[in-house]
């Protein structure tokens, strides 16, 4: 198993370390609804090191983009980057990620952990008519994100202007706590928030840990994935392998703000425009829980009838709300705000609301 | 850390016995290995348990967790502040967050549970 460059750290913390995506990660250091609040109402910090790094770069590279992504590159200026999907021609899903355009012809792509290689087979399989170069970087590069309403203040202390000003979505080079870094406004907790990485080949495990260390003598509070599963699903971020795979589309996943059809062309258009015009069959919606028993992925869905509907996709208990929330696919009819539903927990059903999402409002634009 | 007059089950259930009573909770080991206890499920009074039977469930936010009953007997009374706290578990696993009260039928089970140091013993070095 692979282990990031503030492993030594975690282990000296005392964090809770599990398997995730190939990584061994920390799911918790004190208590997951303290690391919870902690990034709701300060700032947390992530080890975010896990997630892979894959370059597109040469003359073809936003052409070569434009073609594989959902999204529209086009609109990106260097500096800025953007949420997309990638689909196979089946409309399923490859990943999600974000796209950041470091040059004309400069990208780098952010992906899930465990889909890094798979990403790369796919993007090296379908550039055959571009002119550009797909680099797989990932573990060569040190991540870490600072969530929180707290997290501009704190940076604040460590780097200039030209990392605390960035709006969301935007992303620039600078020092922090001396260290050249790049650092972009983005996250998936839906607070105020920077993820701070480093392009830089001489980079160094004390580096990462003086960075990750002086932002925690600075006020943030080291948090693990078991924090980061319920902020992002409070959210309704999806997660890829539980809310999205390649059995589901990006439209019915609530994600069709990331599909541009009016791209001339892209993998997976076809049967994409297809679905819109169809209608879609199913939904990713949420669910509010009466009840605190937490629904978890898998557990089916019930309508009012008792007809078995749909699975749940992911599921926690909401502290924010003090109630159990959950993902899940339903046919489309039934995946209105307000429709009454049950998720059968441990034999018993147990009711369930289709509610508005995101479960808690989001502040990253702060 | 692990109260000496308590005695223990290798399901990580503490036990104290008050006369033909005794109260039931999970240990701290329990709590910290569960994680955050988010909800609790318990059994209706008067409901018969065995040994060793499952008595409900504690779900923290990783994972849920079956509660096993040390002793038979038969359930007195539930805590049910735990409805509304249930994060009492984590907090006082001693104290606030007892489970339930159940009277014994076979006061003999009771010497075949660990003592304390045996407890401590048990969670060190893992089951034999």
């Amino acid at each position: 198993m692979k282990q990031t460059k503030l492993y030594s750290w975690h282990r000296q913390h005392h964090a809770r370390l599990i398997e995730f995506g190939g990584w061994l990660m920390p799911v918790q250091y004190s208590s997951i609804s303290e690391e919870y609040w902690a990034v709701r109402k300060n700032a947390g910090l992530f080890d975010i090191c896990h997630m892979g790094e894959i370059t597109v770069t040469g003359d073809q590279a936003e052409e070569f983009l434009q073609y594989v992504m959902t999204n529209d590159i086009s609109s990106l200026a260097p500096g800025e980057c953007l949420y997309s999907v990638m689909c196979y021609d089946h409309g399923g899903v490859v990943d999600d990620l974000i796209i950041y355009k470091i040059g004309q012809h400069n990208y780098l792509l952010v992906v899930n952990a465990a889909n890094t290689e798979k990403d790369y087979q796919h993007l090296t399989g379908q550039k055959s008519n571009y002119v550009a170069t797909v680099d797989n970087i990932s573990g060569r590069t040190s991540f870490i994100s600072l969530q929180g309403p707290d997290a501009r203040n704190i940076l604040e202390k460590l780097g200039g202007p030209e990392i605390t000003k960035l709006d969301y979505l935007h992303f620039a080079r600078g020092l922090l706590a001396g260290v050249p870094v790049t650092v972009s406004r983005t996250g998936y907790t839906g607070e105020l928030g920077y993820e701070i990485f480093y392009f830089a080949a001489t980079e160094t495990e004390q580096d990462t840990e003086k960075i990750w260390q002086q932002l925690i003598n600075r006020g943030a509070f080291p948090c693990g994935l078991g924090a980061r599963d319920i902020l992002r699903l409070e959210m309704k971020y999806p997660l890829y392998g539980h809310d999205i795979d390649q059995t589901t589309n990006p439209l019915e996943a609530g994600l069709g703000w990331a599909v541009k059809l009016k791209k001339i062309d892209f993998v997976g258009k076809t049967f994409l425009a297809q679905v819109k015009s169809a209608g879609l069959s199913r939904k990713l919606v949420g669910l509010e829980m009466e009840s605190r028993q937490v629904p978890r992925q898998g557990f089916p869905i019930f309508d009012q009838n008792g007809q078995s509907i749909g699975i749940v996709t992911s599921g926690t208990f909401s502290p924010a709300l003090a109630k159990s929330i959950a993902l899940g696919y339903v046919p489309s009819d039934q995946a209105v705000v307000g429709v009454a539903l049950s998720v059968e927990i441990r034999g018993e059903k147990y009711p369930a609301t289709v509610v508005k999402t995101p479960f808690v409002p989001s502040q990253v634009r702060d | 850390m692990v109260p000496r007059e308590l005695k223990y089950s290798e399901s990580h259930e503490w036990v104290k016995q008050e006369g033909a009573m005794v109260i039931i909770g999970i240990t701290d080991y329990a709590q910290e290995e569960l994680g955050d206890v988010v909800f609790v499920e318990l059994p209706k009074v008067s409901r018969q348990l065995k040994q060793q039977e499952s008595f409900g469930v504690a779900e923290s936010v990783k994972a849920v967790s079956d509660l096993f009953s040390p002793v038979t007997g038969k359930v007195m009374a539930i805590n049910e502040t735990l409805a509304q706290q249930p994060e009492l578990v984590n907090k006082e696993p001693y104290a606030g967050g007892w489970m339930i009260k159940v009277e014994l039928s076979d006061n003999g089970e009771i010497a075949n549970l660990m003592s304390a140091e045996e407890y401590e013993k048990f969670i060190q070095e893992g089951p034999k």
